[in-house]
């Protein structure tokens, strides 16, 4: 049988074909594997930080919570430290150990917020294991148990702070300094516990009591129950205000939190990789219609249609492999920042994460590398299949592709319109699943791609009778060859087009959230001095203010009124949630509602007599009515059911909150503490000043954040921008893909045109001329993708703003249509296609007339 | 007498030992601490009761210790183990005052046994706590030991009640003391060594008449019998070369009880300051020097679980009160495996004594026969 050879031998020679391609036009492949690269160098990007961050939350949870199936929780003061010995003493069956931990920082750790754990080595081992191992000798648990201030750190820690045993740390806890040693060092068991225990101070219950103030209160037990009816049976024998909870509703919720942004930041990063399809798309494209008569000619030779389609693929895989694992190493370098501005982001937003450094997710390596392939040879498949399906002799003939291809515009038209119209109904699905949300907002967005070969021939027609008139022969036909080439060019403009209306539609909703929030602000923020305790992290606005601080605004001259805030997280059947509790008489009047049981001041009165506002994103999380819902809350004296006055607009939470009257929420629990206090001054009286002024009484009491109305604002803007940092990053990152798709076009284009532009410049074309015709060409083309970006990024911005947003987070943003972003991106639409028009261009006019002719 | 030094290691084993396998793990490394400072027994101090009763933070190691034997109406036989250890972390002049109730500067453990002779079952649990914060901890007035849920508390003048559970047993015992404080030693001072701070202020309570129930598997016994309390405290008991120790405490039904023990060296010799008591029915006392008694093993039995190879049965002379017993364990395996491996059993007696025919209960603790206490430690 010489079937078995042939089969074999042949497709050898095909691959050789193939290759030789690559190699004779380095600058195609060049650019189609830096299409690739970015494109995937993005997705990993991102990935690697999202996976990061989740990882990071895993080992800070896992290094705190331990083995715990359960704990009982407190109120926002925590629990009677009589609890834990009433229940040993009674007899309690099950492991249980007691907790008391807060956030902490220290100059010497590099001010990062740091979990201190104080625990009970005594009953801590079958919770978790830091203390144990080994020979361990007691004289360091000696110190450990005696010694005020003893902390034990782990030697990665100790390391990274060049710290040694016996070395005086200086804590800040609620913004008091609070003085600690080094008492050991904790010599991890293996990789992942030196990650874990990066973030993690360990102290015995005492010190951590004596150092975070916490003295007779626990902040949990923790539990390891064998199920539900030991569970049942224990939070029967828990007096009121003492909650009995399983740990995975802790966390859960945490993880339910970041879970949108996440996915908002993957999709993001998905839309840089569909805009590096179109590109490898266009370049496979063109690889395919230079080759034409090769492949004519190969067939007529005798080689299959499946040889011919196994040829393109395989050099698609080729460059798909290449450019993925070089997109892998820069989405490695780009995810290092973009660990950074994730994790910032959670911390701003969500939780303290503790842990800085975890393990590599090659899960995401893999998932980049296999995503680059797949997009590579999907978009070769058609045209491989192009190829591959032209008879013999017709892929002889020069033209036929894109006669072929102007017949396709219009059914490639109507598939387009046929996705915009799937998107819109695939958003339209009532359904707070993200990942159906993004489809369809892809198939909007594909949608209006694929309408780009239609716009752009009908643009050009109008652009050739325009230019025309304007610039003559050039003019005309520079429109002209745009079109003749709409296999191509229509790719290109496309792929740009994408990436710019990302850009137009993130802009405006950003643009619109600013705007939002700073109407917001001006609603919410009355108060002309606001002085709260600096936390850990933005996420952490729990620490107390000292009582003396507030009896000193009080009695402050200038001061009108002092409105004073307990902010505290308390648990819920549905999870943590984050209360504030006011006695500001005029808070009804100063929020904002998004729907509200009566007037401003009627829902207030409701909440003086002990109803709640719940926060915009939290009502949409709970799927609470507009009117009519209620919100239990575990109190100091068993869970109580509030009816909700109101929904309010709440921009600085996407966890959401709830608000309670300061006298009801101490009905409920035993807490007298203080968070923050607003002041307001007197008419005339002078913020700055008196914030001077407190800052130099109070600062001995308490290491305080006064700040003007004005500075408080400033800053929740930097937070806000902060946020967004990852999004611009991102956007930048897709207008450069799709950069490097124009540009690729370009060249393709005019290289293939080379023989044509010799003979112009034959029959008397000047460089002069040749300059212009080119960047006539592909400024026009540039143009097209910014004036069709314009109404696909509007069409994005709302999605983003009434679909995305809201199902993520919960907020309702007022769209604000601004002129900027639209003219930004028709620039940078413009700008981009000139750019990468120089480069041919410059090659054309370099090149000698002759050779030019000849060279076909 | 049970000298257990260096308790710290226990500590540290405990907190290692019982964990299953850990996802995030590490080992603590901290500098070891001058451990002296302590007050030493150096010299006979009068004991005075209830005051002596309760805790002696200025040494560093004390333990309270109840043995007993008991029965059911019919006949079925219990013997039990409930031990409340306390170890002082600092010396007295570097204790600081501190504003958490669960400042500690005082460690407590405990080990509970229950021999379950008709089930041929034995069962063995430790528990570690702070002396603080109401966990763990020792009083006087009115006398209570406790560690957790584990407890013995004074509910009448010399009349204590006992409660532990662990598992499937458990125990709820009255105790009533039938004679008084009997010191030991030197009227209270025992010393272990030749140096006068190898010492311990020891007494005990030879004779509880008990009553109450055994808890096994769901199923409450009730049973009667007799405890014996050993109370001791001291900072350093062991001299060099002192290996462990077989110690005896043994109650006739003709009322007398005896303690004897013998300190082992590493050279299979019996150091000369092991010494006993003889406490007759009045609760009158006669000292025993080494020399003065025998104590010879009749066989031996090897552990299926550690290995260890102890001593099973004992002939015990005391020639000058007519004192000839045979000693025989109510089961072989009364070992228990916690932070060390020790032997720690009820034992059934047969014999003699001034010429009558004699039976009665005990106990016998036998230390350093797995690991030398010395060595080891």
């Amino acid at each position: 049988m010489n079937g078995t050879p042939r089969t074999r031998l042949f497709p050898r020679t095909l691959f050789n074909v193939g290759w030789r391609y690559l190699i004779r036009s380095p600058w195609q492949s060049l650019l189609m594997i830096l299409g690739i690269m970015l494109g995937v160098s993005v997705v990993v990007a991102v990935d690697v930080a999202n996976q990061s961050a989740s990882r990071a939350f895993d080992l800070s949870t896992e290094a705190v919570a331990g083995k715990a199936t359960h704990f009982i929780a407190g109120g926002p003061s925590g629990l009677d430290e009589g609890l834990y010995t009433d229940l040993q003493r009674a007899g309690l069956t099950h492991p249980a150990a007691p907790v008391v931990a807060d956030y902490v920082t220290a100059p010497e750790l590099g001010g990062v917020p740091l979990q201190l754990l104080g625990i009970d080595p005594f009953s801590d081992a079958p919770f978790r294991s830091y203390l144990g191992a080994g020979e361990a000798p007691l004289a360091g648990l000696t110190q450990f148990l005696t010694q005020p201030g003893a902390l034990v750190l782990s030697t990665g820690l100790a390391e990274r702070y060049g710290l040694q045993v016996g070395d005086a740390l200086t804590l800040t806890v609620a913004g008091q300094p609070r003085p600690a040693f080094v008492a050991g060092l904790l010599e991890p068991a293996d990789d992942l516990s030196r990650r874990g225990l990066e973030g993690l101070l360990l102290a015995d219950i005492s010190t951590a009591q004596e150092l975070t103030g916490k003295l007779g209160r626990l902040d949990r037990i923790d539990l390891i129950l064998p199920d539900e009816a030991a569970a049942e049976a224990l939070a029967a024998r828990l007096p009121d205000g003492a909650t009995l909870l399983p740990v995975a509703a802790r966390s859960g919720a945490v993880e339910q939190m970041t879970a949108a942004f996440r996915t908002n930041l993957t999709a993001l990063s998905l839309l840089a990789l569909v805009v590096g399809v179109f590109l490898i798309y266009n370049s496979m494209t063109f690889s395919v219609v230079r080759r034409r008569a090769m492949f004519g000619t190969l067939r007529c030779l005798g080689v299959t249609r499946g040889e011919i389609f196994g040829l393109v693929v395989s050099e698609a895989y080729v460059v798909g492999t290449l450019g993925g694992v070089l997109g892998i190493g820069l989405g490695l370098l780009l995810g290092q920042g973009a660990v950074r501005l994730v994790t910032q982001t959670i911390n701003d937003l969500f939780f303290v994460v503790t842990v800085q450094d975890v393990p590599l997710p090659w899960g995401s390596l893999i998932k980049g590398t296999l995503l680059g392939i797949a997009a590579t040879v999907t978009a070769a498949a058609f045209p491989a299949w192009e190829a591959a399906s032209v008879p013999p002799r017709e892929a002889l003939a020069r033209s036929g592709l894109e006669r072929k291809a102007a017949r396709v515009v219009l059914w490639v038209a109507a598939a387009g319109a046929a996705m915009i119209l799937a998107g819109a109904a695939v958003l339209a699905i009532p359904t707070r699943d993200l990942v159906v949300s993004f489809t369809g907002t892809f198939g909007v967005v594909i949608g209006c791609a694929l309408l780009t070969p239609l716009a752009t021939r009908i643009l050009m027609g109008w652009a050739a009778a325009l230019g025309g008139r304007l610039v003559g022969v050039l003019g005309r036909m520079a429109p002209r060859e745009v079109v003749n080439a709409i296999s191509r060019t229509s790719i290109a403009v496309a792929a740009l087009m994408v990436a710019v209306s990302v850009s137009i539609g993130v802009s405006l909703m950003v643009g619109s959230f600013r705007s939002t929030v700073v109407l917001w602000m001006d609603q919410i923020l009355q108060g002309d001095v606001y002085i709260s305790v600096p936390g850990a992290a933005v996420s952490e606005m729990t620490a107390v203010l000292d009582p003396r601080v507030v009896d000193t605004l009080e009695d402050w001259p200038g001061a009108e009124r002092v409105d004073v805030l307990r902010s505290v997280t308390v648990d819920s059947p549905d999870g943590p949630i984050q209360v504030g509790a006011n006695n500001n008489p005029i808070d009804g009047q100063e929020q904002v509602y998004y729907a509200a049981s009566g007037t401003p001041a009627e829902v207030w009165a409701a909440v003086m007599e002990g109803a709640i506002l719940v926060s915009e994103p939290l009502a949409r999380r709970l799927g609470l009515p507009e009117e009519g819902g209620t919100l239990t809350l575990y109190t100091d004296h068993g869970p109580v059911t509030f009816p909700v006055a109101a929904i309010y607009y709440d921009y600085a939470s996407s966890v959401g909150g709830a608000i309670l009257w300061l006298d009801v929420y101490r009905q409920h629990w035993d807490d007298d503490a203080l968070t923050a206090a607003a002041l307001r001054l007197d008419p005339g009286a002078d913020a700055d000043a008196i914030t001077a002024e407190l800052q130099a009484e109070l600062t001995p009491v308490q290491a305080l954040q006064i700040r003007p109305n004005r500075a408080l604002r400033a800053e929740t803007l930097a937070i806000f921008d902060r946020t967004f940092a990852i999004t611009g990053a991102l956007q930048l990152l897709a207008t450069l893909v799709a950069f490097v798709g124009v540009l690729s076009a370009m060249l393709s284009l005019q290289l293939e045109k080379s023989r044509q532009l010799g003979i112009l410049r034959a029959i008397g074309l000047t460089t002069r001329q040749l300059w212009g015709l080119v960047l006539l060409e592909t400024g026009l083309m540039g143009g097209v993708a910014g004036l069709l970006a314009m109404p696909t990024g509007y069409v994005l911005s709302l999605i983003l703003v009434y679909v995305i947003n809201r199902r993520s987070f919960g907020w309702t943003l007022q769209l604000q249509l601004v002129p900027e972003p639209f003219m930004q991106a028709l620039a940078v639409a413009v700008l981009a296609a000139l750019l990468a028009g120089l480069y041919p261009a410059w090659r054309m006019t370099r090149r000698n007339i002759s050779e030019g002719i000849r060279f076909d | 007498m049970k000298t257990l030094p260096q308790f710290f290691l226990l500590l540290a084993l405990a907190l290692t030992g019982c964990a299953p396998a850990p996802q995030l793990g590490s080992r603590l490394v901290a500098p070891t601490e001058n451990q002296s400072g302590f007050a030493r027994a150096e010299a006979m101090q009068p004991l005075e009761f209830p005051r002596d009763f309760g805790p002696h933070p200025d040494y560093q190691t004390e333990w309270w210790y109840y043995t007993g034997n008991l029965d059911t109406a019919d006949g079925r036989h219990f013997g039990y183990q409930f031990t409340v250890f306390r170890r002082a972390l600092l010396p007295p002049a570097e204790r600081t005052e501190r504003a958490s109730g669960w400042a500690a500067d005082q460690i407590y453990f405990a080990h509970f046994a229950l021999s379950d002779i008709g089930a041929g079952e034995f069962t063995a649990a430790e528990r570690f706590g702070r002396g603080a914060a109401g966990l763990a901890g020792a009083q006087a007035e009115p006398y209570a030991v406790w560690l957790e849920d584990w407890r013995v508390e004074e509910t009448a003048p010399g009349v204590v009640r006992l409660t532990a559970v662990h598992e499937s047993i458990a125990l709820d015992l009255t105790l009533t003391d039938l004679k008084g404080p009997i010191l030991q030693g030197d009227r209270g001072y025992s010393r272990k060594g030749a140096e006068p701070g190898n010492a311990s202020y020891y007494y005990s309570q030879t004779r509880l008449e008990s009553a109450g129930t055994v808890t096994v598997n769901g199923e409450a016994f009730p049973v009667s019998g007799l405890s014996w309390k050993d109370h001791e405290y001291s900072t350093s008991a062991l001299s060099e070369g002192q290996v462990g120790w077989d110690w005896f405490a043994l109650q006739l039904d003709d009322g007398t009880d005896l303690m004897l023990y013998t300190m082992r060296r590493a050279d299979g010799t019996v150091d000369g300051f092991s010494h006993g008591t003889l406490i007759l029915a009045d609760g009158t006392t006669r000292p025993l020097a080494w020399g003065e008694y025998s104590i010879t093993p009749t066989g031996e039995w090897t552990s299926p679980h550690s290995g260890a190879v102890y001593p099973s049965g004992w002939q015990i002379e005391i020639p000058e009160y007519g004192v000839s017993l045979t000693l025989m364990p109510w089961q072989n395996d009364q070992e228990l495996r916690l932070s060390f491996v020790y032997w720690e059993g009820a034992v059934r007696i047969e014999g003699t004594h001034a010429g009558a025919a004699v039976t009665g209960n005990g106990y016998v603790e036998l230390t350093g026969y797995f690991a030398s206490m010395e060595g080891e430690f």
